[in-house]
């Protein structure tokens, strides 16, 4: 393509074409197959750092210095409804759950960390299935190790490492998610003014097959409802449709032996009683037709709840 | 834990849906995005499709198809959302809405690895690059707003947009054609 096309392309994108030009952009899709396939690859590029600018918290940073540097005494807040698309979760069809993103500055905000984990001490090994008490590691299969030559832990001597995408008597016939929850206690602790939590994890992978792809998924789920309303047999379905806000980030692990953060923030109510905590190592490819996947060397270490309360 | 995405054997079909929208929604916005790259009508059209599907869901027997099928709910919605923004501005003709979502739903697979090719290609952007293409396409933001708070106009910060995109989408070309050629 010329770059006088592609100008065009780029000028569509940008909203910018006068009618003349526009006019142009039109014939020119109607007779090339490689300028409709440019925009539909250039139209991809955009949705992706859509999806990345509503969930990234990096995302807020210049936006937030720029406004602080350039006009010092302003002090914008906003609280931005994202698209469950953004987020790459579906949830408004089922449920009244809203995510939320933050765009302002981080103005006199206050950070309570109110859950810490580096897996150093207590946690051996997850609890088959969903628990539905505070305080226990549930999910998958996944056990806690020690530092080894070929991982070392992000902190300290131990981390979790990912077993299995199923845990023993759930007799799933296809699963490619490894997933582990916690639900931790937030009561009372919402304060005045606008709070938010912020979830974060580290994982990472061992060197394995170069053709397998694999991603790391957090998700913070906030619920407003007493332990003993959960039903008996606790389902994520179940806390995607009854949470009161929600938001997830899934993040592609490229590289072996390398840690990556990843974290999540959603805003709260005052009545929230419990932040649902689900992390998650997923094969991306290939895709399994059947069977379930075992983790050839999947690890997650220092994972972190924190309550911000924004004046 | 349960089945991730195709599953057929879920007991529950919003499960089964849920997971299936989870996997192929961003490659489906793409799709969409492509046929209407203005932010709101994708939202509006991304929920219209979610709505659809969902409703249609037990229809589809077949959960591997579930992309392809999934497509073809979005280009009806596509060419609806076109027809309520005929009057506005920069709304193509539907001829070549119907082209762009034909062609588009073929390439579908492409869409998703080119997404996940994306995901290493924005990291390797240098900072500022990588900051202040985020700060453009957050919600809300406003490029007006963007450029003064730069001290750029805003046709030079369209024009750094416009490279930004190309050094992308040159980086996920170049990503695809070395995983085509890996042994």
């Amino acid at each position: 393509m010329t770059q006088d096309q592609l100008d065009l392309l780029h000028g569509y994108l940008n909203s910018t074409l006068d009618e003349a030009d526009f006019a142009r952009f039109q014939s020119l899709l109607r007779d090339s197959a490689e300028a409709r396939r440019t925009l539909r690859s250039l139209s991809t590029v955009e949705a992706k750092l859509t999806q990345l600018a509503a969930i990234h918290p990096e995302t807020v940073r210049l936006l937030s210095e720029t406004a602080r540097e350039s006009r010092p005494s302003a002090r914008w807040l906003s609280w931005r409804p994202l698209t469950a698309a953004a987020a790459g979760i579906a949830l408004g069809m089922f449920c009244t759950s809203v995510v939320f993103g933050y765009v302002g500055p981080r103005v006199a905000e206050k950070v309570k960390v109110v859950f810490a984990e580096g897996f150093e001490s207590g946690v051996t090994k997850t609890e088959p299935g969903l628990s539905r008490e505070v305080g226990h590691w549930s999910g998958d299969e996944a056990e806690v190790v020690k530092t080894a030559s070929e991982m070392k832990a992000h902190g300290g001597a131990k981390m979790l490492r990912f077993l299995s995408a199923t845990y023993p008597g759930e007799n799933s016939p296809r699963s490619q998610w490894g997933d582990v929850y916690r639900i931790v206690d937030v009561r009372g602790l919402a304060g005045a003014g606008l709070t938010a939590t912020r979830v974060s994890a580290s994982f990472a992978r061992g060197t394995v097959d170069a053709e397998a792809q694999f991603s790391c998924s957090v998700e913070a789920m906030a619920l407003e409802q007493d332990l003993s309303e959960l039903p008996s047999r606790l389902d994520l379905m179940w806390l995607r449709q009854h949470s009161s806000a929600a938001g997830l980030r899934k993040v592609a692990l490229s590289s072996a032996q390398e840690w990556k953060q990843v974290s999540v923030e959603v805003p709260i109510t005052p009545e929230t009683r419990y932040v649902i905590l689900h992390l998650a190592i997923v094969q991306d490819r290939p895709a399994l037709e059947s069977g379930v996947v075992q983790f050839p060397g999947h690890f997650m270490d220092d994972v972190k709840v924190e309550l911000i309360t924004r004046p | 834990m349960d089945s991730e995405n195709h599953t057929t054997a879920s007991a529950d079909p919003n499960e089964g849906f849920l997971r299936l929208w989870t996997h192929h929604e961003p490659e489906l916005r793409a799709f969409v995005h492509a046929c209407m790259p203005q932010a709101a009508e994708v939202d509006e059209v991304m929920q219209e499709v979610s709505l659809a599907a969902w409703r249609k869901f037990p229809t589809l027997t077949d959960h591997t198809q579930f992309p392809r099928w999934a497509c073809l709910i979005a280009r009806y919605e596509i060419l609806m959302a076109r027809r309520r923004h005929a009057r506005g501005r920069l709304v193509l003709d539907e001829d070549i809405v119907a082209k762009l979502a034909e062609e588009g739903a073929e390439e579908i697979s492409v869409r998703h690895r080119q997404l996940d090719a994306l995901d290493a290609c924005i990291t390797k952007l240098p900072r500022e690059r990588r900051e202040l293409a985020l700060a453009a396409y957050a919600p809300g933001a406003s490029i007006k707003d963007l450029a003064a708070q730069l001290g750029r106009t805003e046709g030079s910060l369209y024009q750094l947009l416009a490279r930004i995109r190309q050094e992308l989408l040159r980086c996920v070309e170049h990503t695809l054609a070395q995983e085509a050629h890996a042994p």
